[in-house]
């Protein structure tokens, strides 16, 4: 019977490449044999082949368009996608690197000079001693960006939570630490429309369903 | 087309993925200059072994970004930068969204959203895993070592996901409840 088998929770470990290589091997063996975890692992692997999706999605340098097409379709080639507008650039490091203004809007660019809806950078409070951090949000979507904050406490993560209208901060399963320089990129789930806030509060490790306030990072969106 | 050698039907492919391939990168390493080497290898070898992708086991778009994630995540292992996971504030803030300037990436726009809901939905725990292994690299015992979980969890914890995942992104009626 398949509840016995002794691989079928390998499965879903191998096709999130998770396994130890002698493990992998083992299944990779025993799947030649068996259809029912072939077939699971089918369905595991289209799930997990998804999970790229979930990934924001940022504009790759010019200069990696140039060598890939260039070496692909000679020096002469050039691609037709048009040059960043490294004046955007600048303005949003500015940005960045402005002085602290407590949950306001500091800055609406519109880096990408195209159709797309503007990227909007908001500046965050930090109940710490040290830390700073904002919020990216383009096209729905969001980066929370931290720099010089403290580690969690041990056996403690930090928590992002999104606050819409009217209702209670609802967790999300960013769950993150930071570097030993304290610095930190994480990507929001799920779309900021109608997202008012942005909380980050210290968690257990694997999260919690009600935040521990108060909160570390407030960022007001709206 | 790419298998053909046809550098135009190339460039159609890389400028269709070429952000996304990054992006992923990026995601995983979190590093520019090592996510544009990741991407530049594995779009290369897109051109090289085009006639090694099999339609019937997906897309051109899930077969490059399978590259991509095989190569960051062996980057990560390699290279264990990891500790080194870090960004300038300059690296970060120079990070520019993608345009969405077709209707098909507007589409692909919507399932991001799609797997970002079905992630949403899961358990904690079970996304927890599931990062950790897809976008850190971590195998099943080092996911268990540092979450201090028998390793039996720690698997059991991925099947669950995977399923709910699956069921979610296969059946999205049953799912958006």
């Amino acid at each position: 019977m398949h509840g016995e088998d002794p691989f079928v929770e390998d499965v879903a470990a191998y096709a999130l490449g998770a396994l130890e290589p002698a493990e992998a091997e083992a299944l990779q063996r025993h799947l030649v044999a068996c259809a029912v975890c072939s077939d699971e692992l089918s369905a595991f692997e289209a799930a997990s082949r998804r999970l790229a999706d979930s990934v924001p999605v940022y504009r790759a340098p010019s200069a990696l368009r140039r060598r890939v097409l260039s070496e692909v379709c000679g020096g002469g080639r050039r691609s037709s996608v048009r040059s960043r507008r490294t004046w955007g650039i600048g303005v949003l490091r500015g940005v960045a690197l402005a002085a602290a203004v407590v949950s306001a809007v500091v800055a609406v660019v519109d880096v990408t000079g195209t159709r797309s809806a503007p990227a909007r950078v908001y500046r965050a409070s930090v109940g710490q001693a040290s830390g700073r951090a904002w919020v990216r949000v383009a096209a729905g979507h969001g980066e929370l960006v931290v720099r010089d904050l403290a580690q969690p406490a041990a056996g403690e993560v930090y928590e992002v939570w999104l606050q819409r209208r009217h209702g209670r901060p609802q967790p999300t399963s960013a769950l993150f630490g930071v570097t030993t320089r304290g610095s930190g990129d994480v990507a929001v789930p799920g779309s900021l429309r109608g997202v008012v806030r942005l909380i980050v509060t210290q968690e257990p490790v694997g999260g919690s369903r009600t935040p521990t306030l108060p909160a570390i990072i407030s960022a007001q969106l709206a | 087309m790419v298998h053909g050698r046809d550098c135009d039907a190339f460039a159609v492919l890389f400028e269709r993925h070429v952000d996304a391939a990054y992006s992923l990168a990026y995601r995983i390493c979190r590093r520019r200059n090592l996510a544009e080497d990741i991407a530049q290898d594995a779009l290369l070898s897109v051109w090289r072994s085009g006639s090694s992708f099999d339609a019937a086991r997906g897309s051109v778009r899930s077969w490059l970004l399978g590259i991509v994630h095989h190569r960051a995540i062996d980057a990560l292992r390699r290279e264990s930068v990891r500790a080194g996971r870090d960004t300038s504030d300059d690296e970060a803030v120079s990070l520019l969204p993608a345009p969405e300037r077709t209707d098909a990436e507007v589409e692909r726009h919507d399932q991001s959203d799609q797997v970002r809901g079905a992630l949403d939905a899961l358990p904690v725990e079970q996304r927890m895993v599931i990062d950790l292994a897809y976008f850190h690299g971590l195998t099943h015992i080092q996911i268990a070592a540092s979450l201090q979980l028998p390793v039996g969890t720690v698997k059991g914890r991925m099947r669950l996901g995977l399923n709910k995942l699956h069921a979610a992104l296969t059946e999205p009626t049953e799912a958006v409840s």
